[in-house]
């Protein structure tokens, strides 16, 4: 199956902006994969995505999804990883 | 040339075989704007001056305000209320009279930026908003200025230096206008260990040397005491920058 993912840092091996996943993974497992080829883990240890990143999928924010980091993704779906600009003042 | 007072000044930072005697002129004929004089700018400013940056222009928009004195060392209890770019000057004058300190109370918005920048080499980005920062951004690229971002929450900070033509730009970072909501949580040490690492970043630029940031977005947490190098990517289809990169 393959994901495509969108994101605003390099994650080691998304050069092409896909990778191919086995089976039908959920959002959490494809997010836990590619955390641990980023030089910045934005998975924490408790699995939770870390809050100065946005996690969205096919353009929906994934707190917004029913099953959130559970929900299992289809070929073709869209995961886009960003981090979020921080303030000043 | 430097003067014997400048050599006796800056004798510390002339050892350094990276800025030395050329890299101090550079430094001394340099003229910097100074976006935002609130937590990260009021640290970023001090350490500027005390380099010896020829020329400062400070732009905010605010006044000082109680709230702010955890973090916004250039103030004190009796400026509240006053322009901060007025204070901030006054107090970097004191720091260093030989700086020429141009202060702006102004908002920066699309229609001033390109203005803003007219015989600026470097922006130092302390902004509180992504739209001003935005304006900036877009200007910078237009005009080739290295644009040196930081960002601070909570025990967090960033630093990237924006480089136009050799790095992607702010708008390839965050393609849309989307941050955290206001109030920012703030520790003062944290805009200040930020913003230091952007003044080495401008420091390095100014004086023809290579800013490892660039490109790379610079991540600290002091939670954990951990700082992350990424590196960021380009968008082909930026509307800022994306025909200026080829």
């Amino acid at each position: 199956m393959r994901i495509h993912v969108k994101a605003n840092f390099r994650i080691e091996g998304i050069d092409k902006d896909h990778v191919e996943m086995e089976g039908r993974p959920t959002l959490g497992k494809v997010l836990m994969d590619l955390t641990g080829r980023s030089e910045f883990p934005f998975v924490l240890p408790d699995g939770k995505i870390d809050p100065e990143v946005e996690v969205l999928l096919n353009g929906l924010e994934y707190a917004f999804l029913p099953k959130r980091l559970d929900t299992e993704l289809n070929d073709g779906d869209e995961v886009e990883i960003m981090l979020l600009a921080l303030g000043g003042g | 040339m430097l003067t014997s007072e400048e050599l006796t000044r800056y004798s510390r930072q002339l050892l350094i075989p990276e800025i030395g005697q050329e890299g101090q002129e550079r430094l001394k004929n340099a003229s910097v704007l100074l976006a935002g004089v609130g937590g990260l700018g009021c640290s970023s400013s001090q350490f500027l001056a005390c380099a010896g940056v020829g020329s400062i222009t400070m732009v905010d928009r605010d006044t000082v305000a109680l709230s702010d004195l955890n973090r916004q060392v250039l103030y004190g209890q009796n400026d509240i209320g006053k322009k901060k770019v007025d204070v901030a000057a006054e107090r970097l004058s004191r720091l260093n009279s030989s700086v020429k300190i141009y202060p702006r109370f102004a908002e920066i918005t699309e229609e001033n930026a390109s203005k803003l920048l007219a015989g600026i080499e470097l922006v130092m980005d302390g902004l509180d908003n992504l739209q001003a920062r935005f304006a900036l951004n877009s200007a910078c690229v237009e005009k080739g200025i290295p644009f040196i971002y930081g960002g601070i929450m909570g025990l967090k900070g960033m630093v990237a230096a924006i480089v136009p033509g050799k790095t992607p730009c702010l708008a390839c970072l965050y393609p849309r206008i989307r941050t955290h909501e206001r109030p920012f949580p703030v520790l003062g040490s944290v805009p200040a260990i930020i913003a230091n690492l952007q003044v080495i970043e401008a420091i390095k630029i100014l004086t023809g040397r290579y800013a490892p940031s660039a490109g790379r977005m610079i991540l600290f947490d002091g939670g954990e005491m951990n700082f992350f190098r990424l590196e960021i990517r380009k968008d082909e289809t930026c509307k800022v920058c994306g025909k200026e990169m080829g």
